[in-house]
């Protein structure tokens, strides 16, 4: 037992959660409950050890990790913890005859072992099933409260994910028949010429794992499964199935030579920006915070798409987007079920004046929601930084021009409305409540989280900075 | 051209015209015996043709020379389609070449729209009435006859009827490629259409989901006998080119000789018995479909004909 | 033409065939019936290749196409219908049969079009290539435009069959082919089984609804 051996920490990684999967269904309430923690805690330290190894290794023809699989393994295995020591506060308050906390806490397993399984593998077939996996497991969270909106909400979701999925296993067929392999390091180590069937093959991958990530107009799915999971499983989807998808695309999108044909880039890019606008304008008009926050979340998928499409230092502003957002977007959606459960309702209009009510939970909610919008002191402030400095790098002008515009107005739109149940008063006043602050630990710790990656990543800025300043013509 | 040559067109021609009553008269006696009734002799139509021709001839006041001559121009179009197409030899017979399959559609389409003009012609609201409803299917079934056409074109090279018999009898492969099975289906159910046959129609004295006879209800005497005789002929017609065209190419003697013409008569008489028989079949178990939904039964015929046009190009043809 | 062109063409014929019936019928009960007969040529046309290849893996293949999906999934379904079985049937469809029979040929066309344009030259030119990428539009269109949650199961068992297709006719031998099978069947079975168990039992009849929560 060598503690340096990366295979002994993605055993770990990937044991952990089945075991978290299958443990609690022997246990009542509170053993359920302390299994799936244990094994949560257990993931998240071997995917801790992984990313601090640095591990780069393969084992067979199956198995394989880098550092973005590291970097990814960890955003999971951390929200995975995450989500399940929230779910006490979740399970405490509901009601449903069908949802067990043992069942809850093995499905919930299961997913996050689904997504670990999609981030540890080196064959592009076996992610594909990892990521069909994810559908399975989610859409049996989403059904257990069997009300006829998650019932409905769970319906659409499997059904367009696992349509858009055939299209990705579609383009994986294709794949394997012009190049004979799909183990994506061989492939990413020999990148091939973009001849028609690889770049039919990759635009097939966008619409099939696309479907998943959120991508206009294939996101319908989206804000019905988000704000019909429970809270704990909302900041899973949001913070990290949409990003594990991505990196599913991101594996086949590798396969294409360095650089990128522009027809191909652009068509990346296009579906993007078109995402990312879609989402910034319909949550204008949303009416549940749920699903506003749901569309938050397609409108950053939206933009981290745009930085893998551009490349460069907007791809590492991808990353740093997408990492920064799993932890902001837990926070908001921890904290909203909070304010679901002491308000009893998902309406925006029905909710205000919590400042009064529940200033804890209010001021949480409110920071959380300036985080997932990309306001300065957090990571995703940085992320979408250097996306648009990717942007004005490659001379992209009209790409970043409408990246700001997207940025702004979804930027208002949430903390507008977020503000409004915040700070808005209503008529007679209310009382302050009795809120559980013990409750509001994971989401500061997410925050926190948050701020840190912001502050990990500043020194990466300025080079990032100057390199785009140079490519414009300047000079240092 | 010798003289055996002229009788077998004389022949061909004498089939179509005679032999086309008969075949009507076999199918209603069929048909009444899936019925439990014992049905009228089976050479019922000529006697109702010989009535007809000798009853008075009324002509609405109003009526042009179109209401009197549009059966006889219906009928001249009939007898011309009957010598051009394999009816009693699977060579072409001297005057063959006036048309291949885009003129026999023509010339089919020639007899329903002088037949509509006549209807209309009437001035009588129950002919018109007929006739709008009879020109709101026959649109979606002319383009699958094109269609069907260009599937056959596209499986012999041609649009000769008779080098589409011989390629189809000669090559199995040919026979099952895709194209042609599908070709074949839609022709069968353009048939069902074009001939009256449930699903689609069902003719009766009180039946007013009739398509084709709606249109001569002002006809009388000869008139009247001239356009039944037509549809007979045209049923008649169809089911030759769907026999020895598309789906029993085989068995026809070659000989150019009038004993084979003879034996082909016998042997296509056969096989209409087999057709009328499926026919009876069909009509025996199938009900009626609402009228609207003649359009989906005809948009049906149309996607196949399509398709096989498509599965030429697909699934590759031979 | 060789007996394999002709087998395959043949079999590729009735793929087709049944995609357009299934695009326009409206009872769900002989919607069972045609994704079962879809199912089976599938099936068919792989055990033929099976033995023509003379190879295990497809032949495993051609059973488990065959057991789940032509008679495991369509009993599953009939269960869901078991009350009402004669009467299932998504109304709007029944209204549209011509619309919906000619957008089948129109997409099969349009699929055909761009396979030609793009994948044609890199893959090997026996007949009915093209086909898999047709079914798989034929089952997004059936996805696309029916409202019955059983006839969206049945159009995704539909991608499901073309996506087995391709593996078998793009390459001979696509890696995991047998475990993505298995997969793809196990999801139509929790699909078909649980949610829409659940579903019947919280709403009453399989039909979709507009739900004032899922605004927006």
């Amino acid at each position: 037992m060598n503690p340096s051996d990366p295979l002994l920490w993605l055993t770990v990684v990937l044991v952990a959660p089945i075991a978290g999967a299958l443990l609690p269904l022997g246990f009542g309430v509170v053993g359920a409950r302390r299994a799936a923690r244990a094994a949560s805690v257990v993931a998240w330290v071997g995917a801790a050890a992984l990313l601090v190894l640095g591990a780069n290794a393969q084992w067979g023809a199956y198995f394989g990790i880098d550092s973005v699989s590291d970097l990814f393994l960890f955003v999971v295995a951390s929200i995975y913890a995450l989500s399940t020591w929230h779910s006490r506060a979740y399970l405490a308050a509901i009601h449903a005859p069908f949802l067990t906390s043992q069942r809850y806490y093995a499905l919930l397993g299961a997913f996050a072992f689904a997504m670990l399984l999609t981030l540890s593998v080196s064959d592009l077939g076996l992610m594909w099933i990892g990521v069909e996996g994810t559908t399975i497991a989610s859409a049996l969270l989403i059904v257990l409260e069997r009300r006829p909106a998650s019932v409905e909400a769970a319906w659409r979701y499997t059904l367009i994910a696992s349509a858009g999925l055939s299209i990705a296993l579609f383009a994986l067929i294709l794949l394997y028949g012009t190049t004979g392999t799909l183990n994506a390091f061989e492939l990413a180590a020999h990148p091939l010429p973009l001849t028609a069937p690889i770049a039919f093959a990759v635009s097939l991958a966008l619409i099939g794992y696309g479907t998943k990530v959120g991508l206009f107009p294939m996101h319908t799915w989206l804000p019905d499964a988000h704000s019909e999971a429970p809270s704990p499983i909302s900041a899973l989807f949001s913070g990290v199935l949409l990003p594990t998808a991505l990196y599913a695309f991101l594996r086949v999108y590798d396969v294409v030579a360095a650089p990128v044909p522009a027809t191909l880039y652009g068509l990346v890019v296009v579906v993007g920006l078109a995402t990312a606008v879609v989402a910034a304008f319909l949550l204008q008009r949303q009416r549940s915070y749920k699903r506003l926050f749901a569309y938050s979340s397609m409108e950053i998928m939206g933009l981290a798409v745009v930085g893998v499409g551009l490349g460069g230092i907007a791809l590492y502003g991808a990353l740093v987007l997408v990492v920064a957002h799993a932890f902001a977007k837990s926070a908001a959606f921890y904290t909203s079920g909070n304010v679901l459960r002491h308000t009893g309702t998902t309406r925006m209009e029905e909710v205000r004046g919590l400042r009064t009510r529940l200033p804890w939970t209010g001021a949480t909610w409110a920071a959380s929601a300036a985080a997932v919008t990309g306001a300065p002191p957090f990571g995703t402030f940085l992320g979408e930084v250097l996306i648009l400095t990717g942007a004005f790098a490659l001379g992209q002008y009209a790409v970043a021009a409408a990246l700001v515009v997207v940025i702004v107005i979804s930027f208002i739109g949430v903390n507008w409305q977020i503000g409004r149940m915040v700070f808005g008063s209503e008529d007679r006043e209310a009382a302050r409540e009795a809120e559980p602050i013990r409750d509001l630990g994971i989401p500061w710790l997410c925050l926190g989280v948050t701020v840190a990656i912001g502050v990990a990543s500043l020194p990466y800025l300025a080079p990032a900075i100057r390199a785009a300043a140079m490519s414009l013509g300047g000079s240092l | 051209m010798d003289a055996a040559s002229v009788v077998i067109v004389v022949l061909q021609a004498g089939t179509v015209l005679l032999l086309a009553p008969l075949v009507a008269g076999i199918a209603a006696r069929w048909k009444a015996w899936t019925e439990s009734r014992r049905g009228p002799p089976i050479l019922q139509p000529y006697l109702d043709l010989a009535k007809y021709l000798r009853k008075e001839t009324v002509v609405p006041r109003g009526a042009s020379w179109l209401f009197v001559g549009a059966p006889f121009v219906a009928f001249a179009a009939y007898a011309t389609i009957s010598v051009i197409l394999p009816i009693v030899t699977p060579y072409p017979i001297p005057v063959a070449p006036l048309a291949d399959f885009l003129g026999g559609g023509l010339l089919f389409g020639l007899a329903g729209a002088v037949t509509l003009l006549a209807a209309i012609d009437s001035s009588s609201n129950y002919p018109a009435l007929g006739a709008s409803r009879s020109v709101s299917f026959t649109a979606f079934a002319e383009p699958t006859l094109i269609v069907v056409f260009f599937g056959v074109a596209l499986i012999t090279g041609t649009n000769n009827p008779y080098t589409t018999n011989n390629v189809l009898a000669a090559s199995f492969a040919s026979y099952v490629s895709p194209t042609h099975l599908l070709v074949m289906a839609a022709f069968f159910l353009l048939l069902l259409f074009e001939t009256g046959k449930l699903p689609v129609e069902s003719v009766g004295l009180s039946e007013l989901g009739m398509l084709d006879d709606g249109r001569t209800f002002e006809h009388s005497g000869r008139l009247l006998g001239l356009f039944r005789w037509n549809s007979w002929m045209k049923q008649f017609l169809l089911f030759s080119v769907f026999l020895n065209v598309f789906a029993l190419p085989w068995g026809m003697l070659s000989a150019s000789t009038v004993p084979a013409a003879l034996a082909n008569v016998v042997i296509l008489l056969g096989k209409m018995l087999v057709l009328v028989a499926v026919m009876v079949v069909l009509e025996a178990t199938l009900a009626k479909v609402r009228l609207f939904k003649v359009r989906d039964f005809l948009a049906l015929s149309f996607s196949l004909a399509v398709l096989a046009v498509f599965a030429f190009a697909v699934l590759g043809g031979a | 033409m060789d007996t394999t062109g002709t087998v395959e063409g043949l079999l590729g014929l009735g793929i087709l065939l049944s995609a357009l019936y299934l695009q326009s019928e409206s009872f769900i009960d002989p919607l069972a019936s045609g994704i079962a007969v879809q199912s089976l040529l599938v099936a068919g046309l792989i055990g033929w290749l099976a033995y023509a290849n003379g190879s295990l893996e497809l032949a495993v293949v051609a059973l488990l196409v065959l057991g789940v999906r032509a008679i495991l999934i369509p009993i599953l379904l009939r269960r869901q219908i078991r009350a009402f079985r004669w009467r299932a049937r998504e109304l709007r469809a029944a209204q549209r049969v011509t619309g919906h029979a000619l957008a089948a040929v129109a997409i099969a066309i349009v699929a055909w079009f761009i396979f030609q344009e793009t994948l044609a030259p890199f893959l090997p030119p026996i007949p009915g290539v093209a086909l898999p990428f047709v079914l798989l539009a034929e089952g997004l269109l059936m996805l696309a435009t029916r409202t019955n949650t059983l006839v969206q199961v049945i159009g995704y068992l539909e991608e499901e069959n073309a996506i087995v297709y391709a593996g078998v006719l793009f390459v001979v031998a696509f890696p995991l082919l047998i475990e993505t099978v298995v997969f793809l069947d196990v999801l139509g079975v929790v699909l078909v089984s649980i949610i829409l168990s659940i579903q019947r039992n919280v709403f009453g009849a399989p039909e979709e609804e507009a739900l004032e929560e899922l605004t927006g």
